[in-house]
């Protein structure tokens, strides 16, 4: 016992916050890493699925989870920043999760403010939008140490390696700044 | 130079920045306080801000008449333990005045009509600022609170329209009339609370603590035995090993089936269940939809 409060006393505290454009897959990135890291409770993973199943889904929409103002559900957006909380073995994190609209930009601002690493998401779809580059812009603006891009929805097209490198090649011209980069896909099944 | 900060020393450094700035930007402060572990870390770290100091603000209780004994106990020790003031905004005197009327049926509870009361207090003492024990990670809807939330003059809260909050300036401009909740903690999650009271060694309500205990099960969850709450006939009560995972009103706290007797079982227990906390509020799975709502 005494040696499990060790541990857990041994972590350390990084709050990071994710951003990008509208349906990027912010809030969904974010229920795929709580359930992922096993920090979604049962009675909490219970209520979006029955919550994903009234609204017709066939999937468990881990979107759900952060998106917990009425307004958001009804309009499957997000309006504010949403904290959650996990941890790792090593970590412990603050996620904040923002919106992705420009109407609501103050509100990633928030979020964003207290973050150590920012990550911004692009769908891979899409690319590069206006939403991506103000972000990015942004978190510099408010000197967050890092700044990871996180290219998302890759199964969309087929894994391809040329949407992948497009996107990135688009960023470097467009944020001339040194980014991680990073590719993701996390269509969620069950 | 690799500068680390223990993560509760961060948590608590934030905590108690937030409750000087308090102190700083309004000029009537009060701290609501419930008996529950989040009102007493809250008020623990309020002593902590302001040491050698007292704490520059009473202590509010809005008394539902539905308390467990031993809240009541410990909230008078540990009133005479801070040194503060404490007022009491009393439901049943709501009641008496006709100002709320009580709930009837099997699942009455007065946790509802303390809002009014709650209201009604912050009003006649004229605060302009509520410090409660909120934390983000309790519920959905309270991760969308700022830690300075606005409330206008009929103290709703308007999610859709929040104030920016940037690094850590905090806006308290308000007109006449409105107020402020402020939620110091709230980016600690219950497992951070737990490990900084064990840490800090603050004592804490014996309800927390496994003990024995008449409880009957309604709708999968155990309430404990007591007038207040009427049973239905094949409700039979049963004496059992339980703790309280959250404090409140006798007719909304569910209690768990536990062996935890000390705060490190606690600790483990917390850090190793897989139901939230609130899981055993049964004020919460009626709010539901009022919830998402707010």
């Amino acid at each position: 016992m005494r040696i499990c409060v060790k541990i857990l006393n041994d972590f350390e505290l990084l709050r990071f916050s994710t951003a990008g454009s509208v349906d990027d897959g912010k809030s969904t990135l974010i229920g795929r890493l709580l359930y992922d890291s096993k920090s979604i409770f049962e009675d909490q993973y219970d209520a979006i699925k029955s919550a994903s199943e009234k609204r017709g889904e066939e999937e468990v929409n881990l979107a759900l989870l952060t998106d917990g103002l009425k307004a958001e559900r009804e309009q499957g957006i997000t309006i504010d920043v949403a904290y959650r909380y996990f941890s790792t073995p090593k970590r412990k994190f603050i996620i904040a999760d923002t919106p992705g609209h420009i109407q609501y930009t103050r509100n990633m601002v928030t979020g964003s403010s207290t973050a150590n690493v920012a990550l911004i998401l692009v769908d891979a779809r899409q690319g590069i939008l206006e939403q991506t580059r103000r972000h990015a812009i942004i978190s510099s603006l408010l000197q967050i140490p890092h700044l990871v891009i996180c290219i998302n929805k890759m199964d969309l097209v087929d894994y391809k390696q040329e949407a992948f490198d497009n996107i990135k090649r688009n960023l470097k011209i467009s944020l001339r700044s040194s980014i991680y980069m990073m590719s993701l896909s996390y269509q969620f099944r069950r | 130079m690799n500068y680390r900060l223990h993560h509760l020393k961060e948590l608590e450094a934030e905590s108690i920045f937030i409750l000087r700035e308090v102190a700083a930007q309004f000029s009537n402060p009060v701290l609501l306080f419930s008996g529950g572990k989040d009102s007493i870390i809250v008020s623990y770290l309020a002593k902590k801000a302001f040491f050698p100091a007292k704490i520059p603000f009473a202590l509010l209780h809005i008394d539902t008449g539905h308390n467990f004994p031993e809240t009541i106990e410990y909230r008078d020790f540990w009133v005479k333990e801070l040194g503060c003031r404490l007022l009491v905004g009393s439901v049943q005197d709501a009641i008496d005045q006709g100002k709320v009327t009580e709930e009837k049926g099997f699942n009455a509870s007065r946790n509802f009509l303390q809002t009014t009361v709650l209201l009604e207090s912050l009003e006649n003492g004229k605060f302009d600022a509520a410090i409660g024990g909120a934390r983000r990670d309790e519920e959905k809807a309270r991760a969308k609170e700022r830690f300075f939330s606005h409330r206008d003059e009929f103290g709703q809260w308007d999610p859709k329209n929040q104030r920016p909050e940037l690094w850590n300036l905090f806006n308290a401009r308000k007109h006449l009339g409105e107020h402020f909740r402020v939620f110091p903690i709230s980016n600690w999650t219950e497992l951070d609370v737990w490990e900084y009271l064990a840490a800090e060694k603050v004592p804490l309500p014996s309800l927390y603590f496994a003990h024995k205990r008449k409880v009957f099960e309604r709708d999968g969850i155990l309430l404990a035995d007591s007038d207040f709450i009427p049973k239905k006939p094949h409700e039979i009560p049963l004496e059992m090993t339980v703790r309280c995972r959250t404090i409140g009103d006798v007719s909304c706290t569910g209690v768990w089936e536990s062996e935890a007797s000390t705060i490190e079982e606690i600790i483990e227990e917390v850090a190793t269940s897989r139901k939230t906390e609130r899981g055993g509020r049964t004020d919460d799975k009626r709010s539901h939809r009022k919830v998402i709502n707010c």
